[in-house]
């Protein structure tokens, strides 16, 4: 038995109930159209006249769509007249409730999803250049497909909410990012988005449900096994299961951003390095920001926050933490804790005036500008380490003028974007950070003789 | 006994009577030939191809098929006769209804080969 795609089983079902307002078009048509032809005219010369059944089909045509050109080709007799009335009410209704049907009809939801479906696929067929596949468009997802468009590699997008596909639609890219709106981890829309085209490269999910991706992820490696799958996971539980398939990268969000910020407490010229190749505004080679030495504040402790929190103190970084919530247990002894929302007297109380530096890591913006704000008032000199959550907020984290502004989505669709273009430079740091900083130094050293102030540019490696 | 059996195979078997009743006769006489007849024949096929619509299997689909085209013929002779010029109200000239009446047989064709294919399906189900 012949598989029949969504397009066909949908257009049947649309052809079916096109039916009715068909059959009701026709029946009050023939009925009237008969009538009229039937109907003595005006006896000229004693001699009853009859209109033609031509002439009485277009004078229905025009009566029923309401346009009334009038009585033609020439006046009509009283039976005539007594039959056009009930043509003119019977002729509109059921052409307007035709008309309104057939409408109705076009504009079916899951004809419309088919159609857009059908196009989706089609497009993605046609296309020979090498793509992405990127499940999820949320804020990461939209980050590393404007870090694709800058680089000139197609992308095609599949995302469950059909607000972030209009989004896509108004977005302008270097080239062109095909989207549909589906479950991303149904396996027809994952061959619809071309997983098993010779042309893709790598499939990367990024939606916020673990388990999807876990799942998008299985899907993909039995479909393509060849392909390179990067998965976005914040369990450890997920992690297990994907590091046992092979070729597949496990990107997890709260580890690199608490690496990054270890980095740019405890590695400045790393953190530096690392900022050039990736192309971030305002950084300039061989020029890191100059980070105090001490105990630091944290503010937040949630699952970013705890990981932050292991970071620091597995390098040895002294951390005193403000949290409404957190557990004691878990945070383990020589810490100084304090248990309130991070307003001033919390931070008057954690000792604000002789830490290092603040790093707010609520997941809420609000919370974090608000601790800046008050941390600059308690004591202006210290560092501001800034955790942004959410990218439409950036304007007010510009104008905020943090020391650091980290934000999640940003460093993860970085990291892919290192690992999809040259995937040595993500060995280089990490070779690097377990070194001592003299080597950092040295290549630092070594690129500005080379490159002078050119900006890095990553090239497409294979 | 399925109802709407009844009524497709009713509506297939009335347009091709129809459509023989019109073409019966000689070809030129204008007599032989009533434009009444050629309306209704019409107006059937229109309903048997409405019936047709949406349905998915390989049968209806051959059946729409040729429904349509001896609307498509149908058509073309009525309009024919609309705009044929002899003499308003007095019918088309022998000449004329040759052309019309000629259509109106390739029709008949596609309304035959209809009906073999319902009534072959049928005896072939065998139920």
């Amino acid at each position: 038995m012949t598989s029949t795609s969504d397009l066909d089983r949908v257009g049947m079902i649309v052809l079916r109930y096109m039916r009715r307002p068909l059959f009701a078009l026709l029946f009050v048509y023939s009925v009237g159209i008969t009538g009229m032809a039937l109907m003595p005219g005006l006896a000229i010369d004693g001699e009853a006249t009859y209109m033609s059944l031509f002439h009485a089909f277009y004078f229905f045509t025009y009566t029923a769509t309401t346009t009334g050109f009038g009585e033609l080709p020439s006046g009509f007799s009283d039976e005539q007249r007594l039959w056009a009335i009930f043509c003119l009410y019977t002729g509109a209704i059921a052409w307007f409730y035709a008309i309104g049907s057939l409408i109705g009809l076009v504009q079916n939801p899951h004809f419309i999803q088919a159609m857009d479906g059908v196009g989706f696929a089609r497009r993605v067929k046609r296309n020979d250049e090498p793509f992405i596949i990127l499940c999820g468009f949320g804020d990461a997802g939209s980050l590393l497909a404007r870090g694709l468009s800058d680089h000139h590699m197609r992308a095609v997008i599949l995302d469950s909410n059909p607000e972030r596909i209009k989004a896509l639609g108004v977005r302008d890219y270097t080239v062109a990012m095909p989207g549909l709106c589906a479950d991303a981890g149904a396996p027809k829309h994952l061959l619809a988005a071309g997983v098993e085209h010779p042309a893709c490269r790598a499939l990367v999910t990024l939606t916020n449900d673990d388990d999807t991706n876990l799942k998008i992820a299985v899907m993909a490696r039995h479909l393509n096994p060849r392909l390179q799958v990067i998965c976005r996971s914040t369990s450890a539980r997920h992690e297990t299961h994907l590091q046992a398939l092979n070729n597949v990268t496990v990107v997890d969000p709260f580890e690199i951003f608490a690496q990054l910020l270890y980095w740019a407490i405890a590695r400045p010229e790393l953190h530096n390095l690392n900022a050039w190749f990736v192309g971030a505004r305002g950084v300039e080679l061989g020029a890191p920001v100059q980070v105090p030495r001490g105990d630091w504040i944290l503010c937040g402790y949630g699952r970013m926050g705890h990981r932050i929190h292991c970071c620091l103190q597995a390098h040895g970084v002294g951390v005193r933490i403000i949290d409404p919530d957190v557990d004691t247990n878990l945070v383990g002894e020589c810490t100084v804790l304090v248990q309130a929302q991070a307003d001033h007297s919390a931070l008057d109380a954690a000792g604000v005036d002789d830490a290092a530096g603040v790093i707010t890591a609520m997941n809420r913006d609000s919370d974090n500008l608000n601790a800046l704000l008050s941390v600059t008032a308690l004591n202006p000199g210290a560092f501001r380490i800034v955790r942004q959550n959410s990218h439409e907020n950036q304007v007010a984290f510009d104008a905020a003028r943090a020391d650091l502004v980290l934000q999640h989505s940003l460093t993860t669709a970085r990291r892919i974007l290192k690992l999809l273009i040259s995937p040595l430079i993500q060995e280089l740091i990490d070779w690097l950070a377990e070194r001592e900083p003299a080597q950092t130094e040295t290549l630092v050293t070594q690129l500005q003789a080379a490159l002078g102030a050119k900006p890095a540019h990553l090239c497409w490696s294979g | 006994m399925n109802f709407e059996r009844v009524v497709f195979g009713f509506f297939v078997i009335l347009t091709l009577s129809l459509n023989y009743a019109f073409v019966a006769g000689s070809v030129e006489a204008t007599a032989h030939h009533n434009v009444w007849i050629l309306t209704f024949a019409i107006i059937v096929n229109l309903v048997a191809i409405g019936l047709k619509l949406g349905d998915r299997s390989q049968i209806g689909a051959l059946l729409l098929a040729s429904g349509l085209v001896a609307s498509l013929l149908l058509i073309t002779a009525r309009v024919v006769w609309i705009v044929a010029g002899s003499g308003d109200g007095s019918g088309p000239a022998p000449e004329e209804m040759t052309d019309i009446v000629s259509i109106a047989r390739g029709a008949l064709i596609a309304n035959i080969v209809a009906t073999v294919i319902l009534v072959g399906d049928t005896l072939l189900s065998r139920r």
